[in-house]
């Protein structure tokens, strides 16, 4: 192997054996335990940063590990999977520091740090996966580790969520693990290609196809939290803040609208898919969800269920541009899985900080947060107008891809959709805001922690401004070079639609 | 080239230079260098102007953005820069208080959003800045302490919310088909565009909320009246440089030829005046009156719109004229809506009183007769007397609002009117009341009569139709008003308002039936209720269903029934 096969198993590394470490530490080691946080996710982040380069550069990362005959276990770096680890690698480190703020003095926090590596660990594993069995085996390794995170302050209602998340999670893996072993069978291989494998298969395959095709979609829309599948993801929000920012915004939901784009993309190939027919009836299931998830979020009082709803139905934005299919559709798509992120994961971090610094759980407790919190609610406000999708925000330039790619290929209901959907989320972003910044704040916060003369603590209040500020710069620089759009375009030129 | 190049350069700092205002006032040490810096915010951009035209390229910015500085560019400049010095300079006093300081921040956005406005070069740059400029003045007015003038900015946030929708799908549409967004290729899409209905209802429906068009106009009486006197020239500059030049720049106006939308455009006009003259001279608070004059002065532009729609040719005349126009009536409007603070600030110098009075007829006459040079440039068209109507309209409203003497502080506005019988008996229907409007109003008709037909020889024709339209408006005003004035209610500012308040009664009403039959309806009834009620529980559909996906069972048996449905599929 040369240097170039060793660095995606160096970035998988560089999570896993600091995690591994951290779980054998014992609770007081705090400067060891977030050294060693701290180490993995800059070293990640310098490698990842490494590939990019590479990868524009069209250099070849790929690492093959036989595990059984004639299967093995790859990890590859393409623009697509760059994409995903570089969203991860930069989101984890930001939620690191944000987790060793807003866990201070809590208990159990080996644990946490442990599991919370492996988490990030499995996802970016998830990202380089050059198969469908390597995904797999990483895609359940993100169901396991992310397990402990949910029930991690142990009460009966995170037991709960846990559990409804555990089932749904593991039994959406078994439906991707049919799916795969079906697919194995038909075509003895199960290797990423940019254009597909399964298109080798003569017409007669065309049912069995369409079967496998719901399999891999159902699976790994559970994930994906695609309506009707979604119900463990509003329960999952009693996790704490920074687990529902990584799972919102960077490990288990991204991971199964990553999968979507893997399997429509690399293993049936669109023009494959959309002749199978199969394509339309995903457009249908994530209007459906992106509409219904609004709607669901408009009439929540919680704050974290509310954005865990907003989740639901943002995340299908990306499964509806991989659905629309075509050059536009798929940039809207593929640049929305880190637009969403940024966005999504600043909201989450928000609302721990409400959470952590006032005791404001509910909507209607948000009063005046603006005066108390100001730069929390500088960052909740860009993140809110950019889910809306008000320019010159991230989700804005999703939102108008999505939107071009719907006219483009004459689906032109789509746009009204997005309009309806852009409509919905104004509905249940704007009082919030309108709460925070105008109303006057209550005599007394729920429960006030005191931080001295600052809003909050430094590690809660810079990973939402900072992940804020991508937000914005996101959309605002959406053109320039190594940006988010750039690169998602360079996907699609390179991998999905090439001459 | 140098010197054009350097316009160029000019171009960012201009739309920058109040966010760098912003940034000091909020370092707490540089606040005072903030405040003093305020009033000046807007300097740059006035002395712009004043500069040839440049172009900016910005690869990076957004979709690849442009900064430009045309002709029409320089004039929106001109006029917006013009209204929020007055906005900044009438800000400074409040500023000052340390607990207005959202308030200084999102002025200050508003502005640099104005200005990017009128200097975008291309159509997602001016959304941008559209936004920008919107939700900041609209986050303004909610800094009020005043209810009224919460609510009344929540109204103009809905409405902000539809109009961005609308105009996404309008670039959409067009930036699909031409593959870029600058405004060039946009104009040329429009022009190419089978659906150009479709892109016109749009189009006028998503900049019309900002211009305030007739049936998505109710945002502007309830909000020029509840704001303060800092924010009016503000939300001016907000109808003519995020409504009427979104219009100018989108539109391919001398290129593109639509008769049936121009027919519909000039009898909305014709809608427009008489809505405005009813519901205008019905009311009975000053503060009010001004917005409907507002909405008056956007039929002008309908009536241009109108008349190059119909006829292409037009436009060269018409836009050489529009900018004269343009300006004066928007300094006038802006002083329209400032009528009332000499009141409230209790001017107590008769001299000064009398000064500020007399600069009140003027700023009247001078938007009253604003649009004449428009008639000139459509001499013998119909819409000429369509202007010469929306003059006199103009007029009319305007010394309305003048003859209504101070704002009355016993009266809630916000809330209701009073019943017919209280207005009966504190405001009767004098002849003498009304009469100096329309004596005004009529003046002006004869002097702009008489300029028409020293410039144009028109007079026999055009005296009729003014004569004729001067009369009806004059009976119409009498007869609106003792009707009105006998309607059991009238709403806040708006007769549109109610409507939609009723819009959601429906709902509510609908949703109650609904729930009586079904029931398991929707929490959304449960949700609105739960304030206003909150003993009442109705079982919540789509809780209930998904309470049944978190339990083993219901949950295993989707996932079976998609196994089932997989091979079913791969049975067929």
């Amino acid at each position: 192997m040369n240097w170039n096969a060793w660095i995606p198993l160096l970035v998988i590394a560089s999570s896993l054996l600091p995690g591994l470490i951290i779980f054998g530490l014992d609770e007081e080691r705090l400067r060891l335990r977030t050294s060693l946080n701290l180490l993995g996710a800059v070293s990640k982040l310098a490698l990842v940063g490494l590939m990019l380069w590479g990868v524009y550069y069209e250099q070849q990362y790929e690492t093959r590990l036989a595990v059984l005959p004639g299967l093995e276990l790859v990890l590859r770096a393409g623009p697509l999977a760059l994409l995903f680890v570089t969203l991860s690698s930069v989101l984890w480190l930001l939620t690191t520091v944000y987790a060793i703020g807003y866990l201070e003095g809590s208990s159990h926090r080996s644990r946490f740090f442990g599991f919370f590596s492996l988490c990030v660990t499995s996802t970016v594993g998830v990202a380089l996966a050059g198969n469908l069995i390597t995904f797999l085996l990483f895609y359940e390794l993100l169901t396991l580790s992310t397990y402990p995170l949910v029930v991690h302050r142990g009460t009966d209602v995170a037991r709960r969520a846990g559990q409804s998340y555990l089932i749904y999670t593991l039994a959406g893996g078994v439906l991707l693990l049919l799916g795969t072993a079906w697919l194995y069978t038909l075509t003895g291989t199960l290797e990423f290609v940019p254009r597909g494998f399964v298109a080798q298969l003569g017409p007669e395959y065309a049912p069995a196809l369409i079967a496998i095709f719901a399999l891999l979609i159902a699976g790994l829309g559970v994930k994906a939290a695609l309506v009707p599948l979604h119900g463990w993801l509003p329960q999952a929000m009693v996790a704490p803040a920074p687990v529902s920012a990584l799972l919102h915004a960077v490990a288990v939901v991204k991971a199964g609208a990553f999968g979507i784009v893997r399997v429509v993309y690399e293993v049936f190939g669109v023009e494959f898919a959309a002749g199978l027919g199969v394509m339309q009836p995903l457009v249908w299931l994530a209007c459906f969800t992106i509409i219904y998830g609004s709607i669901r979020a408009l009439f929540q009082d919680d704050l974290k269920r509310r954005l865990a709803y907003s989740t639901v139905s943002q995340v299908s934005y990306i499964a509806l541009g991989v659905g629309i299919a075509g050059p536009f559709a798929t940039v809207g798509g593929v640049v929305h899985l880190v637009h969403q992120g940024l966005m999504k994961i600043t909201l989450f971090f928000c609302a721990g900080n409400l959470a952590e610094t006032l005791g404001v759980h509910k909507v209607s407790e948000m009063n005046g947060a603006g005066r108390r919190m100001p730069w929390t609610m500088v960052a909740f406000t860009i993140a809110a107008f950019g889910m809306i999708g008000a320019p010159p925000i991230a989700g804005f330039i999703s939102k108008w891809y999505l939107g071009l790619g719907a006219l483009n290929t004459g689906q032109d209901w789509v746009v009204l959709v997005l309009a309806g959907s852009s409509l919905l989320n104004a509905a249940y972003f704007l009082p919030i805001l309108h709460r925070a910044w105008f109303r006057d704040p209550p005599a007394e916060w729920p429960h006030e922690h005191d931080f001295g003369s600052k809003e909050t603590a430094w590690a809660l209040l810079l990973p939402p401004v900072i992940t804020a500020l991508l937000a914005l710069f996101a959309g605002l620089f959406a053109s320039a070079p190594f940006s988010a759009l750039q690169w998602a375009q360079l996907i699609a030129r390179r991998e999905f639609y090439a001459p | 080239m140098t010197y054009a190049l350097s316009v160029s350069l000019i171009l960012p700092s201009v739309v920058l230079w109040p966010l760098v205002v912003a940034g000091i006032l909020l370092l707490p040490g540089l606040r005072p260098a903030g405040l003093a810096l305020t009033p000046l915010a807007a300097l740059p951009a006035l002395a712009l102007s004043a500069l040839p035209n440049g172009e900016l390229s910005l690869p990076g910015v957004m979709l690849g953005g442009i900064l430009m500085l045309d002709a029409t560019g320089r004039i929106f400049l001109f006029l917006v820069s013009i209204l929020w010095l007055a906005s900044s300079v009438l800000a400074r006093a409040r500023m000052r208080a340390a607990s207005c300081d959202t308030f200084a921040i999102m002025l200050l956005f508003a502005m640099a959003g104005s200005f990017g406005l009128v200097l975008a070069g291309d159509g997602l740059l001016f959304f941008a800045a559209a936004t920008i400029t919107g939700y900041s003045l609209c986050g303004a007015l909610a800094c009020a302490t005043d209810r009224q003038a919460t609510k009344a900015g929540k109204v103009l946030v809905v409405l902000l919310v539809v109009s961005d929708v609308l105009i996404f799908e309008v670039l959409l549409m067009l930036g699909q088909a031409a593959g870029s967004v600058d405004f060039e290729s946009l104009q040329q899409a429009f022009s190419n565009s089978e659906n150009k209905n479709v892109v016109f209802g749009l189009l006028l429906a998503g900049f019309g909320i900002k211009i305030g068009m007739l049936g998505v106009h109710f945002w502007i009486p309830p909000v020029f009246a509840t704001a303060n006197a800092e924010l009016r020239p503000a939300l001016v500059a907000l109808i003519f440089a995020a409504g009427l030049l979104g219009v100018l720049r989108l539109t391919p106006l001398g290129q593109i030829r639509a008769p049936e939308v121009a027919a519909v455009l000039h009898w909305l006009a014709w809608a427009t005046l008489l809505y405005t003259v009813f519901v205008g001279m019905s009311q009975n608070q000053r503060r009010f009156i001004p917005g409907y004059v507002a909405i008056a002065l956007g039929s002008v532009w309908l009536v241009v719109l109108s008349a190059c729609l119909q006829q292409p040719g037009r436009w060269d005349s018409l836009a050489h004229v529009s900018a004269a126009v343009l300006i004066q009536s928007g300094a006038g409007l802006a002083a329209t809506f400032l009528m009332d603070k000499p009141n409230n600030e209790g001017v107590s110098s008769y001299s000064f009183r009398s000064l500020l009075a007399a600069l009140q007829w003027v700023a009247v006459l001078l938007l009253g007769i604003s649009p004449l040079g428009l008639v000139w440039a459509m001499a013998g068209h119909v819409s000429s007397i369509t202007l010469l109507s929306v003059m006199a309209v103009i007029v009319l409203l305007g010394v309305h609002a003048l003859l209504q003497g101070d704002n009355d502080p016993e009266k809630k506005p916000g809330e209701r009117y009073a019943s017919s019988a209280a207005i009966s008996a504190s405001r009767p229907v004098e002849f003498s009341h009304i009469a100096p409007g329309v004596v005004a109003a009529l003046i002006t008709v004869a002097i702009l009569a008489a300029a028409y037909q020293l410039y144009q020889g028109m007079m026999t024709e055009a005296a009729r139709g003014l004569g004729i339209i001067a009369l009806a408006a004059m009976a119409a005003v009498l007869n609106a008003r003792w009707c009105v004035l006998r309607l059991p209610v009238l709403p806040a500012g708006d007769v549109l308002l109610p409507i939609t308040r009723g819009l959601l009664l429906v709902r509510v009403g609908v949703g109650r039936l609904l729930a009586r039959c079904a029931a398991y309806w929707a929490d959304i009834t449960q949700a609105m209720d739960r304030r206003r009620r909150p003993e009442t529980k109705r079982i919540d559909i789509a809780g209930y269903l998904e309470s049944l996906l978190l339990s083993w069972s219901p949950a295993l048996s989707l996932l079976l029934l998609l196994g089932l449905l997989a091979a079913w599929l791969a049975a067929l």
